[in-house]
């Protein structure tokens, strides 16, 4: 199936409100349920985009590493902001240009940090939902990225954390995840996009055919933007003849970059 | 930063005082295991795993050799010095971190081990010790503590330094660890996970596939998984021969004296270091070897942990350790940022250079 055809059947059935918690067929069959009815998110999840290049819509552009030529280039998108722009205070828009101008130096994922949240989900990597009664856990394939979402309550997190603090609940067939307890070191993208440790975001995952969950995260900072602004996408099921995440432990892939100033030059 | 496990700790310490003197032999692995149990199922019929289990153990890999043949520790004087111990670990965990650099304090250690009346955690062989090396990783073996000895203080590139140390892995199979052993097991449909908090996720497919190909190499393996009965029974393949541990004992002794020690149960002073020593984590070969994991549900509370390796390039028999997994309701993993914040690997690696410069400068001065 191209691209075009799942993008077609994606918003043939791309829900225009909330949707009810009946079983509605869909254009791929009745949605997927657990014994306790709830929607069955199990599986390998993977977004398509250019989300991680930049939320906003860009176009093309040269690679940063001139050797890399088209293979580094940065393919054009339509970005996945509503309203296109990202609503930043006038520092903060300041700031979002020195992260541009300074994007390798200073983006944690070239370091092979933790990615936070949303950033997680539309990384070039897949991850997989793993749910069971009372129990939701996502592991990134991204270095050791993983979020244990909280479907019962565990009180206010103690510390703050690259990932946050997730706490899940069912709202009819869309799971919602509040993310809170950030810490201000993560990015949303390449392009410079960033946040505080006043982040807070709001994700709906909705379940809209067996194959496809529309992917929504609503970020808060009164510290960096004038208002809330929201993102969203589809995330795509792999069906890939026994799929699994492979590790992508990109530590040992980012040490020589991180400390190879400081190893001894062997002769 | 607070330590993650104050609080769980003093929650859990409650749940011991009170609970101590009725229970801790009831539930000590060692002795005679209830004759079956019986876990739940999941919705869909698998044996129910899932929770947070701890591994933590004092009991050495190897049977200390005084022991001969006492494989576990069975009468009343023993059993009561037993006690003795696991409540002096507990106090253990109120003594402040000693002064100097390197020194892990009782913020690390809160948590008592898992009760395991057993000499050794090595079961197969009968007699507790590790078989005999074969010739040619023994010679490996050498070689690699002789580089280690000339070259592990240089901290000349990250190569040379253990994994965990890194922040990429702990190597596999995991033995006991001195803090963070705390793993959440989640089942899905067709799959289980083992999420330890240091690291590593181990995400298992049980639904017959073939292993992936064999040019793939991963830290943790590629782990095939089915059942036998309420037994998970895991078979690794494709495991990395990169592992490595922290360095041989020998040279923690001669170097880095007390730096990573823990008073074992059994009176000697075991490094973390001796254990990975042991089994082989210090860099000498693994090959590709093939990891066979057994998870018994015994009680509600406990999993028996067993694990075989099989490593014919390494050792001239395969090896059994049993290593009991305790189901800890008020363990919360929490994120292991570790890389984000390795400050300790560069500082290191940045000093030795600093060293290497100043020994320079030393050495072109006229001599007076």
């Amino acid at each position: 199936m191209s691209s075009c055809a799942v993008a077609v059947a994606i918003f043939a059935v791309w829900p225009t409100s909330n949707p009810s918690g009946g079983q509605q067929p869909t254009a791929q069959g009745p949605l997927r349920r657990t014994a306790e009815g709830r929607p069955d998110l199990n599986g390998i999840w993977q977004t398509i985009g250019t989300a991680n290049w930049d939320l906003e819509g860009h176009e093309a552009r040269p690679s940063t590493v001139l050797a890399l030529g088209a293979v580094g280039a940065v393919p054009p998108g339509l970005g996945v902001v509503e309203g296109g722009k990202i609503p930043y205070q006038p520092w903060a828009a300041a700031r979002k240009q020195e992260n541009t101008k300074n994007w390798l130096a200073l983006d944690p994922e070239v370091k092979c940090f933790l990615p936070g949240v949303p950033r997680a989900t539309y990384l070039p990597y897949p991850f997989q939902v793993f749910q069971s009664p009372g129990r939701l856990l996502i592991v990134y394939g991204y270095s050791y990225a993983r979020r244990e979402i909280n479907m019962v309550p565990r009180g206010k997190a103690p510390v703050d954390f690259w990932m946050g603090w997730s706490d899940g609940r069912w709202d009819g067939d869309t799971l919602i995840v509040d993310v809170t307890s950030f810490n201000d070191q993560t990015w949303f993208d390449r392009a410079g996009n960033f946040h505080s440790d006043q982040l807070h975001v709001i994700e709906r995952y909705t379940p809209i055919t067996p194959y496809h969950i529309a992917y929504e995260a609503t970020i808060e900072d009164p510290k960096v933007f004038t208002r809330p602004w929201k993102i969203s996408m589809p995330l795509y099921r792999v069906v890939d003849r026994n799929a699994q995440l492979l590790e992508f432990k990109c530590v040992e892939l980012t040490e020589e970059l991180l400390y190879g100033d400081v190893v001894k030059k062997r002769k | 930063m607070i330590s993650p496990r104050q609080c769980t700790y003093a929650v859990s310490l409650a749940m011991l005082l009170v609970s101590a003197r009725s229970t801790l032999f009831t539930s000590v692995a060692g002795q005679q295991p209830a004759a079956s149990y019986t876990p739940g199922r999941t919705p869909w019929g698998d044996p129910d795993l899932q929770g947070v289990y701890d591994f933590q153990s004092d009991v050495p890999f190897q049977r200390p050799l005084d022991l001969g043949n006492k494989a576990v520790f069975a009468s009343p004087e023993e059993k009561a010095a037993y006690q003795q111990r696991v409540r002096t670990n507990r106090a253990r965990t109120s003594r402040p971190a000693a002064p100097n650099v390197g020194s892990y304090g009782a913020e690390w250690t809160p948590r008592d081990v898992v009760p395991n009346l057993r000499t050794s955690l090595l079961q197969d062989p009968a007699d507790g010790r590790l078989p005999p090396m074969t010739p040619e990783a023994l010679r490996k073996y050498q070689a690699l503590t002789e580089y280690r000895r000339a070259h592990l203080s240089a901290y000349e590139t990250y190569e040379d330094v253990g994994t965990y140390e890194r922040c990429l892995s702990r190597p596999m199979p995991r033995i006991n660890q001195g803090y963070n052993s705390g793993t959440l097991i989640v089942q899905s449909p067709g799959w289980i996970v083992f999420l330890y908090e240091q690291l590593d996720t181990r995400i298992i497919p049980l639904d017959g596939r073939p292993h992936i190909d064999s040019s793939i190499r991963q830290w943790n393996g590629d782990s095939r998984g089915h059942w036998e009965g309420t037994t998970l029974v895991v078979e690794t393949t494709n495991l990395s021969d990169k592992q490595k541990g922290f360095p041989p004992a020998d040279l923690l002794r001669e170097g880095r004296e007390g730096l990573i020690t823990t008073g074992s149960p059994l009176g000697d002073e075991i490094a973390v270091g001796v254990l990975y020593d042991e089994l082989g984590r210090s860099g000498y070969p693994q090959g590709n070897f093939r990891l066979i994991e057994r998870y018994t549900p015994v009680d509600a509370n406990t999993i028996n942990y067993e694990a075989t390796v099989h490593d014919p390039t390494t050792w001239t028999r395969p090896f059994t350790y049993l290593m009991p997994w305790r189901r800890e309701p008020n363990y919360q993993v929490y994120e292991y940022a570790c890389h984000e914040s390795n400050y300790g690997l560069r500082n290191a690696l940045a000093a030795a250079r600093y060293q290497e410069k100043l020994a320079a400068e030393a050495a072109r001065q006229p001599r007076k």
